[in-house]
């Protein structure tokens, strides 16, 4: 038999042939590998085979090796013993076991197939990979979020420091539960612009002394609505959904309330259109006041990005109601009602004063409390308990690969890759912190000179490789799209800025018969300046088209197209010019200010 | 003095194939004792050859008891010569110190 290694050819096959699986199976069933037996069939004296034992043991080889090792050790002892030395001897001359085992180890491995070797190291890996692993789920699975924050009941603090009678919602609460019983949804659901107006005013008429009440509560400086299950919430005839579950945070805020302050607005814009059409000017006026106010109201409690929308929702509200008022009936309003409606709507400058991105700072660093560890320096990691909160909550949808280790990470075998794929709580702090720094600085000044691509640069400087993005995933999914929200708010104030000077034309044409025949001739008696077009920053267009004032914007494209509307799909598209930032797609035609485009399908809605 | 055991051992077998236990005896022998070893240290030496080629090893069953032959080859051959050259150039070197005498 000749196992010669001394050629390539030989030495290669018989490497491929000393796999680990053919050492199994023919250790296994022939038994030839058996070197234990190979030992114990040896004639040699049993001091010597415990020492052959011991050797070939502690070299930790393949049985073929071991086998191969053990023959050639019994050997040396037999050849020695046919020699006449004593198995004493043979043994003090054998030399330190674990050193030979040890080198016999090393010399026998590197004679091993390249196959082997592969495996053997490919085992080794996946070995330290498993415990790794098993070390990473043992910290996931005992990790634990520990809250030390109650952010609800930190706002309910300071709504309470507020005195009773200056809340609002108190009044709110009392007419909305009144008028409920009244079954007066199915009235005001239908337009205000449809064929059943007459009997919604006619309810509007009837109900006045609830409105009233509402208006009068506008005018309080604080909403006082207290969050949480135990707030405001715990009042079943008003919200009897809202009874049951856990108790709430900011992750899981229930707001039904904001529901009912859209109907109050509802109310208060359907009372402006009774009072134009009864010619009660003061009523119109304290209408669009009370809608300004309450958008203000919920503006300094709005809590959420979706408070924050319904707020500029009121307030545009409010400029329609006004809008419309100038348009349709100027007359109703007098002089120093209009003057007094100029001054109630001329003090926001910036989307800042009319929308708040607070609270979603809260929203963020409440989450992660609740979802990640905490070390007691402001770190810590993501835990089980914290991927089951974002798997549970729907409205924190994690998106992209982030999305898929949420969703699935009910294979609890999975989860704690997690530790190693989503970023620290320290590390999505401060980058959550650093991009709401970037997106407040872009609604504190006029959004034509904030820099709208900072935050989409930080954006895609933390998201420039795949690992990358799963790491910041949890900014990206749960960073509503702030920017979005600042146009929303600039597109309010744009119309605002066009209903000032719509009340300067009025108060114009009322002293002298006739519009101007430029807005500088508006100034400074009836405007201190003319708005600046918040695209460009020049001044406002202007021009007569009918008789009729048309105020406007030349809108992102930056051409004035003589107050021309951008088209959409065959269909006018009154906003589409109002853009800002890397993101504006260039639109031909303009942004109308005054008076506000109503869109066929308005009209439609209003025949 | 390391590196001298395999050297040694190939030199050994360049006289003919032979056995662990013979070429332990002939190692004490013909170095007076100096590069005497157990087969602790033989086989690993052994073995550590054979994975570089320079030995080869077949089993003889033709007796009773089989026993396993390890044999010089052509690059065991090759190395022996070259390493031949490196422990004369460092004999010379100790002579011409005065370390060893000619």
């Amino acid at each position: 038999m000749d196992d010669d290694r001394g050629t390539d050819r030989v030495s290669r096959l018989t490497r491929l042939r000393h796999t680990p699986l053919r050492d199994l199976l023919r250790g296994r069933v022939s038994g030839q590998l058996d070197w234990r037996g190979i030992v114990a069939a040896f004639d040699i004296a049993p001091e010597a085979k415990r020492l052959v034992t011991r050797v070939v043991t502690s070299t930790h080889l393949w049985r073929i090796e071991k086998a191969d090792v053990a023959r050639d050790l019994l050997a040396h002892f037999a050849d020695g013993l046919e020699e006449g030395l004593s198995s004493a001897q043979l043994i003090a001359e054998f030399g330190d076991p674990r050193q030979a085992a040890r080198l016999i180890r090393r010399s026998k491995i590197r004679h091993q197939s390249l196959a082997w070797q592969m495996f053997r190291w490919t085992c080794v890996a996946s070995a330290l990979v498993l415990i790794f692993y098993c070390g990473m789920a043992v910290i996931f699975y005992c990790g634990r979020p520990s809250p030390k924050v109650d952010f609800v009941a930190q706002i309910n603090r300071q709504i309470e420091q507020a005195p009773a009678d200056q809340r609002a919602w108190p009044i709110y609460r009392s007419v909305l539960v009144v008028l409920r019983g009244k079954n007066w949804n199915p009235i005001l659901s239908d337009s205000a612009y449809g064929r059943h107006w007459p009997e919604i005013a006619g309810w509007i008429d009837a109900h006045q002394p609830a409105i009233e009440s509402i208006r009068e509560a506008t005018n309080l400086p604080v909403l006082g609505f207290l969050l949480g299950r135990s707030g405001s919430t715990a009042e079943p005839a008003l919200f009897p959904a809202n009874q049951t579950g856990a108790n709430q945070n900011m992750t899981n805020l229930s707001m039904p309330q904001l529901q009912d302050l859209r109907v109050l607005a509802d109310l208060l814009a359907l009372d402006a259109k009774r009072a134009r059409e009864l010619g009660a000017g003061n009523r119109v006026e304290r209408d669009i006041t009370a809608l300004a106010d309450l958008a203000a109201q919920q503006k300094r409690e709005g809590q959420l990005y979706v408070g924050q929308l319904l707020s500029v929702e009121i307030l545009a509200r409010s400029y329609d109601e006004l809008d419309r008022t100038l348009v349709e009936t100027p007359q109703v309003l007098d002089d120093a009602e209009l003057v007094r409606v100029a001054h109630r709507i001329s003090a926001p400058t910036t989307a800042s004063d009319i929308i708040s991105f607070a609270s979603e700072r809260l929203l963020f660093e409440d989450l992660i409390q609740r979802t990640f560890t905490d070390d007691g320096h402001g770190d810590g990691r993501i835990s089980g308990a914290g991927l089951n909160i974002l798997r549970a909550n729907s409205s924190l949808s994690v998106t992209g690969p982030a999305g898929l280790l949420v969703e699935y990470s009910a294979v609890a075998a999975i989860q704690p890759a997690s530790l190693l794929l989503l970023g620290s709580r320290k590390e999505l702090l401060e980058e959550h912190r650093r991009l709401m720094d970037l997106n407040d600085a872009m609604i504190h000044v006029p959004l034509r000179e904030a820099d709208l691509s900072a935050p989409y640069d930080r954006w895609r400087a933390l998201s420039d490789s795949p690992l990358s993005r799963m790491r910041y995933a949890l900014l990206a999914t749960l960073t509503p799209t702030l920017q979005r929200s600042a146009q929303i708010a600039e597109q309010t104030l744009g119309e605002r800025d066009g209903l000032l000077v719509g009340l300067a034309l009025e108060l114009y044409h009322r002293r002298h018969q006739r519009y101007p025949d430029t807005l500088a001739q508006l100034t400074p008696g009836l405007l201190p300046a003319v708005p600046a077009d918040r695209i460009t920053g020049e001044p406002l267009k202007y021009r007569l088209v009918d008789a009729k004032p048309l105020v406007y914007s030349v809108g992102v494209d930056r051409i004035d197209d003589w107050g021309r509307l951008p088209v959409h799909d065959g269909h006018p598209a009154p906003n589409a010019a109002a853009q800002w930032g890397p993101l504006a797609k260039m639109v031909s035609g303009d942004w109308v200010l005054y008076p506000k485009p109503r869109i066929p399908m308005g009209q439609e809605q209003e025949n | 003095m390391r590196g001298a055991g395999p050297v040694a051992v190939l030199r050994l077998l360049t006289a003919g194939e032979t056995y662990g236990y013979e070429l332990v005896k002939m190692l004490e022998r013909k170095s007076d004792g100096v590069l005497a070893m157990g087969q602790g240290t033989l086989y690993p030496l052994l073995y550590n050859l054979q994975a570089k080629g320079m030995v080869a090893s077949r089993l003889d069953i033709s007796h009773a008891r089989p026993r396993k032959y390890y044999r010089i080859t052509e690059k065991g051959k090759r190395h022996l010569e070259h390493e031949a050259h490196q422990w004369q150039a460092l004999s010379d070197a100790m002579t011409r110190l005065g370390i060893t005498s000619d």
